[in-house]
């Protein structure tokens, strides 16, 4: 369970750094150099803001635990587990386990930590707890457990000889990491492993030793290999590690002071098994410093730039408000050694403040080769910036060419008797969002030094807040470009200024925890190097803290809010894309997010709006390309803040787009007979269960009957009756609902009813084409002869024989078109006129056989009616010139009524079509002039009922119509007389409704 | 020789013109011919202002002398599309003497000159050797294809151009229809005649015996029944010369019980 044991802090310190500090380190500002870089900007991103409503998050919290933080005791020694709790929402409780030496496991009391809150475990106390002798010397690791979602906690072991004023500082690192990278690392089988550490003498009585942890449940063969500054060979050793165990390892003489060199510690087994840690000490001066290992990684990045700050480094006379004995002076020290296969160029620069304001130097650059180290001369280093007699502080910037990961460094102050040890944990100088410091105190002569960097070129602000049990205090910080501030916990404490909220820190309160962020939130993205120093000027200690880079966590994923939804095509739906912080809190990052589809043919989705476009199933997922990931770096050396960024919608969120609407596939048969009732089968989908409603177009003559349905089958009854034409029928299918209830579209576009698909109506052959012409038979009874008693004028003028009677005829006619009753004196007058006009306008009867087509196309009618087998056709004749002028077409063109041409269904079921018409408008005219009334229509309705049977005696009374049936002449219905015609007017006219 | 003679027809008529603008009065126009029923002109102006109405009422109004329906007749002739019947409202309002500005005399002069100015041939066939004398005629088809026009349409709204000018009974017509007789339409010379015939333009009477002369042996009686309504000697005698004896005999009944020639 513990064999997974890593230093992943620490490869993340080395291998992931960010374009930023190639940027950053290549263009500091160097005043007096004559370069100008391109200035480095604070980031201005998004700030991501925090869900005032947190949702549950569907992962479980699973056990988990972090391991490492070298311990050891002795009549001296005292150890103790600093734990700082993460999580700003929730209390976390813990189980510390010990692991002696000998691999021997020791799991202590559980300890609660509040939000924010810290805890200080001590391991002499806990073995006395367990009848183990606190004063043996004994030593080895820690592991802490929890249940919890992520790794809730930060954890750093202290190992103090107060009495040879010496202390060792290690972190934790969790065993299974949640950064997806680390855990990448951790696959596999096992094979060779190796981690690089650095080591350097400080003065003449200095000594070292390597302490190596087994986490794995197997021996480990460890190899050792001490190198010196120019990766020579001092010694080389191998040891064996119990499972679980610990062994520490004496270096070799180091030789002279300033001396420095390289440990290489090789096993194989899988990454993250063995733990290294050491330290340097000469108990008699009270000197001690921690050894810096890491694990390599080989890497095929290209050589780049990246910038390490090493800040606060004291030099020249200690600030007396720390209170340190008088004359006390610090000397900076700075180490560094390339881990890497490729040559490392190290350019320092050095900043200092003067009249509150940065100062900087560009040093002379050097050169590092593969394992080769460095011991800076930092006096020279000084004097060369000209700041040989500065009492302060400095920050010294690294840039380092070379590959990522390359330089191994270490750094701090000592005073002149090697006593005050200030360690300085270098940092990459990387954007990061909020910064955690895991433990302050101010208790038992104890105070903690802050210290703060502006990288950037232009001003930042920052809000530093201090948590103790019970609140937090909030310290507004402003920092110009390259600014560094200073200051100690116990001096706002001090203060007991109340801070924006009115917050103060009690006086009683000694310790606590920290956090660093932009103003606008923790999620806001800052450009600052942070360090803290725990020190103790009467025991004359100094350790760090265990810092925390707040970002995102893996466990649990980022997530889109909502799965498995269904909208429907046309439709809508929001989601929201959140992610949870190592602190607990929850960000929206919706608005600042790409959203993608899977299948932009189903769906898109922009600001978390998801828009349907067509039925299917989509995954729809978020990315935010800025998002930083959380990281620890308790390690020794610390890591950087991770620059791994962009999170993403945890493999998105699934969803569907429905669209209920009604898809016809199939109909079978798909050719309906006229004149038939044919069984039809419709397939297809979202027909509903309830009665669904088959739609056609043209709908005449079709009629349906449900046999059954269900959601993906009709069949139906359907009858065409007889006479409708071949034709093309557009069928479509509307969902009336499912269980009774109506259809629920769900809204978009979704539509109750299908798409039209066609189907082929066909006449039968055999089916009866029914013509009906209507004609004015000149051989009627009441035409021959004509009535009498006109006047002879009249008489004389209504003749057509000779040019000059036909236009005398033609002039009589036009006087009556234009409303000159000429001639007309009385009803004989009038009914000759009449007779005369229509008698000379006659047709010659029709055939008693006849071609439809043909007879429409000779036009020898007033009115033709075909319909049936197929055809159909309506057209009204034109009445022949009475005059023989030709000049006369007054009824030439004749008027169709509005139901010309109609058919339909009648409430019986019968289909049936309409030819009507009259005389043209002129002829209308000059019959209103001779008749003092309007024109009445002429007609003819041809019906076939559902059997096929025709049915054409619906005619007008006037005037003759004789019908065929497939072109043979079989009825004829006479024409009435003239007078009873004329008697009546436009109201006499066949509508749909009279047809029963 | 055909063209000599319409030739002598146009002098004859550059004479006679001066004339007839000298003799032209609206009085005539505007006395009503008869006294139709009361309720008929009342139900003729409903009809028309109801924008139902066929010719015939507009007909009862004006031969009533229903001065009171200008306004109405007015505005139909506004809203009206159908040209026969703007044709038969400007008319009526001519003869009602709602026509101040003479915008409805020129309307109808305007489409009476087309008529009489075309050079349309004869509509109808007047060749002897012709199987039928209803027309077109070719060379009509052929004139109205020439012309983008529908031949019967073009024959017939020729015909009833000069009918409702000469309808108006106003004299203002006279030289128009003078000119209706040089046309080269027979049809036009026929209805010409007739307006002259309608308007009593005695004047006129040398030009259609002209006309009479010109014209060929089947159109010349059709011609000739204008000459009835003159009571003039010579007009007469071209009636007995042209029109066979019982047409004139009915014609001439005709005149004497009152009847006008339109």
């Amino acid at each position: 369970m513990h064999s997974k044991r890593t230093l992943l802090a620490v490869i993340v310190t080395t291998l992931l750094f960010s374009s930023y500090v190639s940027h950053a380190a290549g263009q500091s500002s160097v005043p007096g150099s004559g370069s100008q870089p391109a200035k480095v900007m604070a980031p201005h991103k998004p700030v991501m803001p925090a869900v005032e409503n947190p949702v549950k998050w569907p992962t479980p919290a699973t056990t988990r635990s972090m391991v490492g933080g070298f311990w050891m005791t002795d009549a001296n020694f005292k150890s103790s587990i600093q734990i700082k709790n993460v999580v700003e929402t929730d209390p976390v409780k813990v189980t510390p386990v010990l692991y002696l030496s000998n691999g021997k496991r020791y799991p202590l009391r559980e300890v609660a930590l509040e939000p924010s809150g810290t805890a200080v475990v001590s391991i002499n106390d806990a073995l006395k707890e367990l009848g183990i002798a606190p004063w043996a010397t004994l030593f080895g690791y820690v592991e802490v457990e929890y249940h919890w979602l992520w790794d809730p906690v930060c954890v750093t072991v202290i190992s103090i000889d107060t009495v040879h004023s010496v202390i060792f500082t290690t972190g934790l690192t969790p065993s299974l990491p949640s950064n997806p990278k680390a855990q990448g690392w951790m696959a596999g089988e096992a094979r060779p492993q190796l981690i690089e550490g650095m080591w350097w003498k400080q003065e003449a009585n200095v000594t070292g030793f390597v302490a190596l942890s087994n986490t794995s449940g197997r021996i480990l063969d460890v190899s050792l290999h001490v190198t010196d500054a120019k990766n020579a060979s001092m010694e080389k050793r191998t040891v064996s590690i119990s499972p679980h165990g610990t062994k520490m390892v004496k270096l070799p003489d180091l030789g002279q002071a300033g001396n420095s060199g390289g440990i290489e510690v090789g096993y194989v087994g899988k990454y993250g098994e063995l733990l290294a840690s050491g330290g340097l000490q000469d108990n008699d001066a009270g000197y001690s410093a921690g050894l810096p290992f890491v694990p390599i990684v080989s890497s095929s990045e290209e050589v780049s730039h990246s910038s390490y700050a090493e800040i606060g480094l004291m030099t020249g006379a200690a600030d007396p408000m720390m209170q340190f004995p008088e004359n006390t002076t610090f000397t900076p020290y700075s180490v560094m050694r390339n881990v890497s296969d490729q040559n490392a160029t190290i350019t320092p620069t050095l900043y200092w403040m003067r009249d509150g304001a940065a100062q900087s130097r560009t040093l002379p650059k050097l050169v590092l080769a593969p394992g080769t180290s460095h011991n800076l001369d930092t006096r020279s280093l000084l004097s060369a910036a000209g700041i040989a007699s500065l009492n302060g502080s400095v920050n010294l910037i690294l840039d380092v060419l070379g590959k990522p990961g390359a330089a191994l460094l270490a750094s701090g102050s000592v005073d002149k008797k090697d006593t005050y040890v200030f360690e300085v944990m270098p940092h990459a100088v990387l954007e990061s969002a909020s910064k955690g410091i895991g433990y302050w105190s101010t208790g038992n002569g104890d105070d903690t030094m802050v210290t703060l960097w502006n990288p950037a070129d232009e001003d930042q602000d920052f809000v530093f807040t201090l948590f103790f049990s019970g609140g937090h205090y909030n310290l507004p910080i402003h920092l110009g470009p390259r600014v560094t501030r200073m200051f100690n916990i116990s001096e706002l404490i001090q203060n007991q200024a109340p801070d924006a909220e009115g917050n103060i820190i009690p006086a009683s309160v000694h310790e606590g925890s920290g956090k660093l962020s932009g103003p606008l939130g923790e999620s806001q993205h800052i450009l600052v190097s942070i360090d803290e120093g725990i020190y103790n000027v009467r025991k004359a200690t100094c350790h760090y803290g265990c810092n925390t880079c707040h970002g995102a966590v893996f466990n649990p994923a980022p997530w889109i809010v909502d799965s498995q939804w269904r909208i429907p095509k046309g439709g809508n739906h929001s989601l929201t894309f959140y992610d949870k912080w190592d602190t607990g809190v929850q960000h929206n990052l919706t608005n600042g997010s790409t959203w993608n589809s899977n299948d932009t043919n189903v769906a898109t989705a922009s600001l978390g709006l998801v828009s349907a476009t067509a039925s299917g199933s989509v995954i729809i997922d978020s990315i935010d390309n800025v998002e930083p990931w959380s990281g620890q770096s308790c390690g020794s050396p610390p890591a950087a803040c991770p620059v791994d960024q962009g999170v993403d919608g945890g493999g998105g969120s699934p969803g569907s787009v429905t669209d209920n609407t009604p898809i016809l596939t199939g109909i079978d048969p798909s050719d309906w007979s006229s004149g038939a009732t044919t069984p039809v089968t419709f397939t297809g989908q979202y027909f509903g269960t309830n009665a669904p409603t088959l739609t056609f177009s043209p709908s005449s003559g079709i009629s349906y009957a449900l046999v059954s349905y269900n959601d993906t089958q009709i069949v139906a009854n359907i009858t065409v009756a007889a006479g409708t034409p071949t034709e093309d029928v557009d069928v479509s299918v509307t969902n009336n609902g499912y269980g009774g209830l109506g259809f629920q579209s769900g809204g978009g576009t979704v539509s109750p009813k299908s798409a039209p698909v066609y189907a082929t109506v066909r006449a039968p052959l055999h089916s009866a084409e029914v013509t009906v012409i209507a004609w004015v038979n000149g051989n009627a009874p009441d035409l021959n002869p004509l009535p009498t008693g006109e006047n002879s004028t009249l008489q004389g003028n209504l003749q057509n024989g000779t040019v000059a009677q036909r236009l005398a005829c033609a002039t009589q006619v036009f006087e009556w078109v234009v409303g000159n009753k000429a001639n007309i004196l009385n009803a004989a007058d009038a009914s000759y006129a009449n007779a005369w006009l229509l008698k000379n306008s006659a047709n010659t009867a029709p055939p008693s056989t006849i071609t439809p087509e043909a007879q429409n196309s000779a036009g020898n009618y007033r009115l033709i009616n075909d319909f049936g087998n197929g055809k159909s056709f309506a057209t009204i004749g034109k009445t022949p010139d009475p005059c023989k002028t030709g000049l006369l077409d007054w009824a030439g063109a004749g008027q169709p009524s509005q139901y010309e041409g109609y058919s339909g269904t009648s409430p019986s079921g019968e289909v049936y079509q309409i030819a009507e018409g009259r005389i043209g408008t002129a002829g209308q005219a000059g019959s209103v002039t001779i008749n003092g009334r309007t024109v009445g229509w002429i007609w003819s309705a041809i019906e076939f009922n559902s059997a096929g049977v025709p049915t054409y005696t619906n005619v007008g009374m006037f005037p003759t119509y004789s019908v065929y049936v497939n072109g043979s002449l079989v009825a004829t219905y006479a024409q009435s007389s003239v007078a009873a015609f004329i008697a009546k007017d436009q109201t006499y006219q066949l509508t749909p409704s009279q047809i029963p | 020789m055909w063209m000599v003679r319409k030739f002598y027809l146009l002098i004859l008529c550059a004479l006679l013109s001066a004339g007839v603008y000298g003799q032209q009065t609206q009085s005539d126009a505007n006395k009503p011919e008869a006294a139709p029923d009361k309720a008929a002109v009342s139900d003729a102006i409903a009809r028309v202002k109801s924008g139902d109405f066929a010719p015939v009422h507009v007909e009862t109004i004006a031969a009533a002398g229903a001065v009171e329906a200008i306004p109405i007749l007015k505005e139909q002739f506004a809203r009206s599309h159908d040209w026969l019947i703007k044709m038969k409202l400007a008319s009526a309002l001519v003869r009602l003497g709602g026509d101040q500005d003479d915008i409805y005399w020129e309307f109808l002069a305007k489409q009476a000159t087309i008529a009489v100015e075309s050079d349309a041939p004869d509509f109808m066939n007047t060749d002897p050797q012709a199987k039928t004398s209803a027309g077109p005629s070719p060379e009509f088809t052929a004139w109205a294809n020439a012309h983008k026009l529908d031949a019967q349409e073009a024959g017939r709204n020729a015909m009833y151009r000069i009918m409702l000018l000469s309808l108006t009974r106003d004299r203002r017509a006279i030289p128009l229809l003078r000119q209706g007789l040089l046309s080269p339409s027979h049809e036009i010379e026929y209805m010409a005649a007739l307006g002259l015939a309608e308007l009593q333009d005695k004047d006129s009477i040398p030009l259609i015996l002209q006309a009479c002369k010109i014209a060929p042996e089947a159109v010349a009686p059709a011609i000739a029944e204008s000459l009835v309504y003159f009571d003039d000697p010579g007009a007469q005698e071209a009636v007995d010369t042209y029109v066979p004896k019982e047409r004139a005999r009915i014609l001439r009944e005709a005149k004497a019980a009152g009847q006008k020639p339109l």
